[in-house]
């Protein structure tokens, strides 16, 4: 279904390579349509989460998007987890090279060294700021 | 061409995040306000530890 809307990433399954035993998958749906996707791991043993992958609906990409703000919402959501997980908002992901940047402008992400980018306390309070509050979410 | 707002799935990349303890690297590197240098990476190698 996805596919033949565009999307890229085959999301019928998870990732098989994990750091831990398990990754959680999360959609999120704005009047019922999936408008983006993550899966993400809760690593607790090191506090922190490890963000797997992330897509959005092509038509929310763009200059004419369908909605604005899906991957930031998302985003922000997965930052909320690890508040909740005793992480302390830490959120770790791995970039292409040429989005390194777009990352750190568009988010607020901040290098850790090589292709890894990072969410730190302050980073994903900015998030959830910027793109939870103030919207009528509910999370199942 | 590489799409904005996605994080493509991580390769030997994840055998790395294993084999370091990635939350103690974070934070470092949001103590020191920068990027970690490699061998300040490697000082959290689990097996080192």
């Amino acid at each position: 279904m996805l596919k033949a809307r565009g999307w890229a990433f085959d999301w019928s399954d998870g990732a098989t390579d994990l750091i831990t035993d398990n990754s959680i998958l999360k959609a999120l749906l704005i009047d019922d349509e999936i408008e983006g996707l993550i899966e993400y791991e809760i690593v607790a043993r090191d506090l922190y989460v490890f963000a797997h992958k992330l897509e959005i609906d092509p038509q929310n990409r763009g200059e004419n998007k369908r909605h604005e703000g899906v991957a930031g919402v998302l985003l922000a959501y997965v930052a909320k987890e690890s508040f909740n997980a005793g992480c302390d908002g830490f959120v770790v992901f791995i970039s292409k090279s040429k989005l390194f940047e777009y990352y750190q402008n568009q988010y607020g992400a901040k290098p850790l060294g090589g292709l890894k980018l990072h969410f730190d306390t302050a980073a994903s309070e900015k998030l959830i700021h910027d793109y939870l509050a103030g919207k009528e979410i509910q999370y199942e | 061409p590489i799409e904005k707002d996605v994080i493509y799935p991580p390769t030997e990349q994840i055998q790395e995040l294993r084999t370091h303890n990635v939350g103690m690297a974070v934070r470092l590197a949001a103590k020191l306000g920068r990027p970690l240098e490699d061998w300040e990476y490697e000082m959290f190698r689990k097996e080192r530890q």
